[in-house]
């Protein structure tokens, strides 16, 4: 299966027995409940449901790996490190001891949403067909950069991106992130404007795929050699 | 995964609020709910704080305790204990504790003057 190196990203180690319900607090998708060795993505928002960053959650028995992009780092913990307050919540950032890979077009049949670790390598298969692997920098894994075939994997797929379709500051229903947001799980930052648009369907937006020859009607957002994916409105 | 050796990576500086002396008041209608709530017993306390989460980032938590192993400041007001963390004080400071008797929405209210915008239950703030 292929894969390439997600060398914008961060790697944090989250540890104290109120972190799943913070994490849940803060973010769209449900993750309070997250068992060990089970893997979610959520959306960080601010109270106005603008993405602070979009996060992998791995839940390793005694802490969480939290992966996000690394240039909305300092933005997310700007915004949560003053609401951990009485919280048992404590971050490190494990960054420069690891590289993430993404393994794409995984079809090894694992269960979606598990992990596993062994000889120094995480694997957590966040969807269908990508795997999130945090490897130790030690172990000098040889991996190309994100390259112009995963974009074309990603446009065929319809799997938004961070820098191109995830955004800081978008709202995930903009974004092509609608899969995660919860429905149902009660209040978080942000959750009030996201029931407001989703029940009076105002502002949603979807991804989709387009021919480059209808390029002339749409903002696209990753331009692929036949396809690009444009965000339109539904 | 290389965790640096998990239990001891050392944790990101975290920017620690001021502590300061809370004030706040409690109404006539919530002194009346609480002395229905606490009955002659007054070895309990109300502990007022706050968490992260709710729609406007931050959300009240209000608790009747004997003691807590979180760091509080103990206030005494109108015969009743209130506890009040210090970690929340600041966001604390100068808050009225209400009580409304509605058949919807009603209940203990703060009135925070700290806040810049809360949601529609009133429960969280920002």
């Amino acid at each position: 299966m292929p894969e390439v190196a997600f060398s914008e990203s961060y790697v944090t180690l989250w540890r104290g027995k109120d972190c799943l319900a913070f994490i849940d607090g803060l973010s769209s998708n449900l993750v309070l409940g997250l068992s060990p060795n089970k893997v979610i993505q959520s959306a960080i928002l601010d109270k106005n449901a603008k993405i602070i960053d979009f996060v992998t959650i791995i839940n390793l028995g005694e802490f969480l790996a939290v992966v996000g992009y690394m240039p909305n780092f300092e933005a997310l913990l700007n915004f949560v490190t003053p609401k951990i307050l009485q919280s048992d919540v404590v971050i490190s950032d494990i960054s420069n001891l690891n590289d993430v890979i993404i393994h794409y077009e995984d079809n090894s049949g694992g269960e979606i949403g598990t992990c596993e670790t062994s000889d120094g390598e995480t694997k957590a298969r966040v969807s269908e067909k990508i795997t999130f692997c945090i490897v130790s920098k030690n172990m000098k894994i040889d991996c190309k950069e994100m390259d112009q075939d995963f974009h074309e994997w990603r446009i065929k797929n319809l799997i938004p991106w961070y820098g191109y379709e995830i955004l800081f500051g978008k709202i995930p229903y903009v974004c092509g992130l609608e899969n995660y947001v919860h429905v149902s799980k009660g209040c978080y930052t942000g959750q009030e404007i996201l029931t407001r648009m989703r029940t009076r369907s105002r502002g949603m937006k979807k991804l989709i795929s387009i021919s480059n020859s209808d390029f002339a009607n749409h903002k696209i957002t990753t331009k692929g050699k036949t396809n690009s994916l444009t965000i339109i409105s539904q | 995964m290389d965790c640096g050796t998990c239990e001891t990576s050392s944790p990101l500086e975290m920017h620690k609020p001021e502590v300061v002396d809370v004030n706040l008041t409690i109404s006539g209608n919530a002194v009346k709910m609480l002395g229905d709530a606490f009955g002659d017993d007054r070895s309990m306390a109300l502990l007022v704080g706050v968490l992260s989460g709710g729609c406007s980032g931050y959300m009240y938590d209000l608790q009747i305790v004997e003691t807590t192993d979180i760091d509080c400041q103990e206030l005494n007001i109108d015969g009743f204990r209130v506890l009040i963390p210090n970690s929340s004080s600041h966001l604390l400071n100068g808050i009225q504790i209400d009580y409304e008797d509605r058949l919807m929405g009603g209940g203990f209210k703060i009135v925070n003057p700290n806040a810049q915008s809360s949601c529609g239950c009133g429960e969280s703030f920002s």
